[in-house]
């Protein structure tokens, strides 16, 4: 898994700049990997944007060992990402989240790049999303409330 | 400068009105670096997987400030805090104390009071 510069539409990547923690698992049809960067350990980084062959990353907190983030992929690239790991201070009329609760970023592709906008503000997990990856967002972290 | 695309400028207008009112009032020339070259970051660089401004090793207290994406920004003191800021202006407006810090300073002027020493600009994952 490599970064949005080293993604090759065919498959793979150019240059791989991470690797697999602990074993993978397949969640409600779902490939599940925990992911850390090659060569860190402070757990700083962020998950890549495009995957390889997995359909969510999930992502070690900075105390390397708990899970605080998870990114959804389909056709290997980025499209939803659950944060559990930090503050999250909502703008007016927007929730605000606590550490420890999973907030929702929508993630968008402009020219077949996978981008994020800051002005969208995260929201709680609607219903749907809660049945299809709440198994996945337990394996990662029983302590994350979803909503 | 090159012409911004006008969606970006939508999404970096609170930086953009930042860097504006910074420039030609710079305090020191490590300020002007700072604000010049995250300028140019927010325009150019999307990082997806993080650019380190300042890690924990970097200062005596632990702080980290990191950006992310375009202009967003992740900042804690250690394994004490971290909290998410959806622009520069509101990263360095945080007030330290919150964070676990001593003292009631901002994030601005706790970089002015060290002349922005341990800030790094060579450290975005994606330019890897």
């Amino acid at each position: 898994m490599g970064g949005q510069n080293h993604y090759l539409p065919a498959g793979g990547f150019s240059q791989y700049l991470y690797h697999t923690e602990g074993e993978s698992a397949v969640i409600n049809g779902l490939r599940v990997k925990v992911l850390a960067k090659i060569d860190e350990d402070n757990h700083h980084s962020g998950l890549p944007f495009y995957s390889n062959t997995s359909d969510v990353y999930l992502k070690i907190e900075r105390d390397g060992i708990l899970v605080e983030q998870a990114i959804i992929y389909q056709n290997r690239k980025a499209v939803l990402e659950f944060d559990w790991g930090h503050n999250h201070n909502g703008k007016i009329g927007h929730p605000s989240f606590k550490k420890g609760e999973v907030h929702v970023h929508e993630l968008h592709q402009i020219d077949g790049k996978v981008r994020r906008n800051s002005k969208v503000q995260p929201r709680w997990m609607n219903t749907e999303e809660m049945v299809k990856y709440g198994d996945i967002i337990r394996f990662a972290n029983p302590n994350a409330k979803m909503r | 400068m090159k012409k911004i695309d006008p969606d970006l400028m939508l999404l970096l207008e609170d930086d953009l009105a930042l860097f504006e009112e910074m420039r030609g009032n710079y305090v020191s020339e490590n300020e002007r670096v700072f604000f010049e070259t995250i300028e140019q970051k927010e325009i150019n660089d999307f990082s997806s997987m993080y650019d380190m401004l300042m890690l924990e090793p970097d200062n005596e207290i632990g702080f980290f400030l990191q950006r992310e994406y375009w202009n967003e920004y992740e900042l804690g003191i250690g394994k004490r805090s971290c909290e998410h800021c959806d622009s520069l202006c509101e990263a360095l407006n945080f007030d330290m104390f919150t964070l676990g810090h001593t003292e009631h300073i901002s994030v601005l002027q706790w970089l002015r009071k060290r002349d922005y020493a341990g800030v790094h600009y060579d450290r975005d994952n994606d330019k890897q």
